[in-house]
């Protein structure tokens, strides 16, 4: 990630370095920013804030050194959500006006890191007029002012600049359509989570009460099967509706991945007022978006038969996952992977040709025996499990449905010794792990929250009398 | 883009706020959950989950339901402990943030004991005594319903901190007036209100209460009005500086409280909507300001145009 300056010649003769470096600093690096950002900054960071920052989530830190290990700049800033902020500039007096700054903020601009990174912002002392002629130099406008922002009182000058470049290319988007690699299901929950207005693409139904909702996001990270987004209808400039008051809960179905922006795909059953309202939604309409969020499925093991149960509305957090599981066993030439899929009535499993499109063995149970076998899915994977109670590899169950059926499939689990994962729909108000309100008891009564601990779980874990879903 | 001069800096009860913003307490957690969705510099200040002197689990599930313009929540005060705050939480929070951390006990001696051991902690601004949790067996709103009770705290608590210390008013009271005066008078440095009311609903297929808890607190915007109606009311009758909470969605909403009487403002279950609800509030609320030709945000407190009587 570094970038050569040495053809900088005017660098190269000052200060006595032959050779200049521009990169992202590293802990080692902190001490000699500091010193440096003392000397030129009337109020900079400590080495404690520069250390503060660079353990900070999304934080970028770039510098200029040498190759005596002395700094002759540096830039510090922070993106989040499509935005990004400058926190600071600085460059050694004896080097100014040498294009140091530009090409520091350039660095930034051009790293992968902020590829999404719509508008920037800073903030800079009304008295600094030399930063504000660069920063005006650079693009940025004033926006605004702060008076008595700065701790000494003095007025901070609000800049901001909008990327020119915001052109999405939707690439390859048929052959990398789930969006996730079976590497991916080893643990892509490590990836943070984004707050963005997404735009409707395709809001249509596919049977009674059942849709296809595909949203446009940009800067969307990689996700982990099993991760969920939470969405608010009716979001940005039309938001007058406080009634349904809260975000809803949904499993995010598949990806399609983009250069600059992603599309995710959800499915959901109108069930109250706050899916009513997301079924009124319709292409160019924003919806707000948090996501993805809590943790997934767990990786499966090398040659397991990974049995994946969904009921209902549940199956829609399986997809992804199933994807992943089928890539692995033909990756591995080991394994195997069966689905089965539950709901009331054919019209209820619009996700069936999608599952079968994947090419496992796929087992469908509906209540009225519109389609596949009559009754719950309980049944079908009752005998799935008998049938396999002699196999010594691995056989684990993943769950996603209504809490009846996930604590009939954890019962059945138990009874025949293999593992289950099950994924807990419990109602939550934030998705982020603040309102506390997705709780469930865990064997022994401790709790968890289904939105970050969860919203997988061991089935043995968790206490099926209080499990709150 | 149109550009603003406005000073939005306002003092609450000592504590010196960059902007009239800030998170209420229980709908933030402890800050670091939002770094990933908002510089928490751009807030004014923030209030903690309410801390005990030990860990608490909170009440059974299911804690919360969604009502008409609202929500009702009975988490029962799960936090992680003083010590744990300290030493996990505190550390993730940036510099320049003014933290007010919500205390709260089953007796006055917990809560002066609180805030005596994160007197001086960095980063600490003040304290916010919730003496208004609807949901829990003891402690909370015991104190906030009964003026007794309320002087005995916060006496207890001004001779444990000269730090700043607001009081967090219940609005399940008759005269929310009386119990503001009396805060006022054992040397609190300032009030939020209002907490959440107390409610229930049911559902009626299973016949039972929503909430494990039966009761809980209702919040949103439909507890909007009556916090304006208790924020005017308490104005009148102190001259510490208030907080007022209670269902702000927008920047107009935030005014509103500021009109009457409100010095700053916290906004709660909005940040469930959108993680940077709250910083959006507060740029509102200088575009508001700015066309109304307030050059201070200081300035609209107080100013509701009362009709000549």
């Amino acid at each position: 990630m570094s970038v050569d300056v040495r053809d900088e010649r005017e660098i190269k003769q000052v200060q006595g370095a032959d050779v200049w470096r521009l990169r992202r600093a590293a802990p080692q690096d902190l001490r000699e920013i500091a010193e440096l950002a003392r000397e030129v900054l009337c109020d900079a960071w400590t080495l404690v804030g520069f250390e503060e920052h660079l353990r900070a989530a999304r934080s970028d830190l770039w510098w200029v050194c040498g190759s005596d290990g002395r700094a002759a700049g540096y830039l510090a800033a922070r993106y989040l959500a499509g935005e990004g902020e400058i926190f600071s500039i600085g460059v050694r007096a004896s080097l100014r006006r040498q294009g140091l700054a530009s090409r520091l903020l350039k660095a930034l601009e051009t790293s992968q890191e902020w590829r999404g990174v719509a508008r920037i912002h800073l903030e800079v002392r009304e008295s600094n007029q030399a930063a504000q002629a660069f920063y005006a130099r650079q693009g940025f406008v004033r926006v605004g002012k702060r008076p008595r922002y700065y701790p000494d009182g003095e007025m901070a000058i609000l800049m901001t600049r909008d990327r020119v470049d915001s052109q999405t290319s939707m690439r390859d988007a048929e052959s990398r359509a789930c969006g996730v690699s079976a590497q991916a299901v080893a643990g892509a929950e490590g990836t943070l989570p984004i707050r963005a207005q997404a735009e409707v693409v395709v809001n249509r139904p596919e049977a009674t009460a059942q849709y296809r909702l595909r949203l446009r996001v940009a800067n969307w990270p990689s996700v982990a099967p099993g991760q969920f987004v939470m969405l608010t209808p009716k979001a940005g400039a039309a938001r007058a509706c406080s009634d349904p008051l809260l975000p809803r809960p949904m499993a995010i179905y598949r990806v399609f991945e983009g250069e600059t922006s992603s599309e995710i795909e959800i499915l959901y059953r109108v069930v109250g007022r706050g899916t009513g309202l997301l079924s009124e939604v319709s292409p160019g309409d924003q919806v707000g978006l948090v996501g993805p969020l809590g943790r997934g499925f767990p990786a499966p093991q090398a040659g397991e038969h990974s049995i994946l149960v969904g009921g209902g509305s549940g199956i829609a957090s399986l997809y992804l996952f199933a994807r992943a599981a089928c890539e692995r066993v033909r990756q591995e030439g080991a394994g195997r992977v069966s689905i089965l899929l539950g709901a009331r009535t054919v019209a209820d499993l619009p996700a069936q040709s999608d599952f079968a499109d994947l090419g496992a063995e796929l087992i469908l149970a509906t209540e009225d025996g519109s389609v596949g076998e009559r009754g719950f899915v309980t049944e079908p994977l009752r005998v799935l499990l008998e049938g396999s109670a002699a196999s010594t590899s691995g056989v684990v169950l993943y769950v996603c449905g209504p809490t009846p059926m996930m604590r009939a499939c954890a019962n059945l689990a138990a009874k025949c010794e293999r593992q289950c994962f099950v994924s807990l729909e419990n109602p939550m108000a934030c998705g982020f792990g603040v309102c506390l309100g997705c709780a469930t008891t865990l064997q022994g009564g401790g709790k968890a929250l289904v939105c970050k601990d969860g919203p997988v779980f061991a089935a043995d874990r968790i206490d099926w009398e209080n499990v709150g879903g | 883009m149109a550009e603003f001069c406005v000073d939005t800096t306002v003092n609450l009860g000592g504590i010196a706020l960059r902007n009239p913003v800030l998170t209420a307490s229980g709908t933030f957690g402890y800050g670091s959950e939002f770094a990933p969705f908002l510089d928490l510099r751009r807030l004014g200040g923030f209030v903690t989950k309410s801390l005990t002197l030990q860990p608490r689990q909170g009440n059974l599930p299911p804690r919360i339901a969604e009502t008409p313009s609202g929500m009702l929540n009975a988490i029962g005060i799960e936090n992680v402990g003083v010590d744990a705050f300290v030493t996990e939480k505190l550390p993730q929070i940036p510099e320049g943030v003014p933290v007010i951390v919500s205390v709260f006990g089953t007796a006055p001696e917990e809560y002066a004991d609180l805030c005596q051991r994160l007197d001086g902690v960095p980063k600490v601004a003040g304290f916010e005594l919730n003496a208004s949790c609807p949901h829990v067996k003891s402690g909370g709103i015991e104190f906030g319903q009964n003026p007794k009770s309320l002087t005995q705290l916060v006496s207890s608590v001004r001779a444990a901190t000269r730090m700043p210390v607001l009081v967090k008013l219940s609005p399940n009271v008759t005269s929310i007036a009386e119990m503001a005066r009396v805060c006022e008078g054992e040397g609190a440095d300032g009030l939020s209100l209002i907490n959440t009311l107390q409610a229930l609903d049911v559902n009626v297929e299973t016949r039972r209460p929503v909430l494990r808890n039966v009761l809980g607190g209702l919040s949103g915007p439909a507890i909007r009005p009556v916090a304006l109606r208790m924020v005017w009311q308490a104005a009148q009758a102190v001259q510490i500086p208030i907080c007022g909470i209670g269902g702000i969605m927008t920047g107009e909403d935030a005014v509103k409280f500021l009109l009457c009487g409100a010095t700053a403002v916290q906004v709660g279950t909005a940040s469930y909507l959108d993680p940077t609800m709250a910083a959006q509030v507060a740029d509102a609320i200088v575009v508001y300001a700015a066309r109304h030709g307030f050059a201070r945000v200081q300035d609209l407190t107080g100013a509701l145009e009362l009709p000549v009587r």
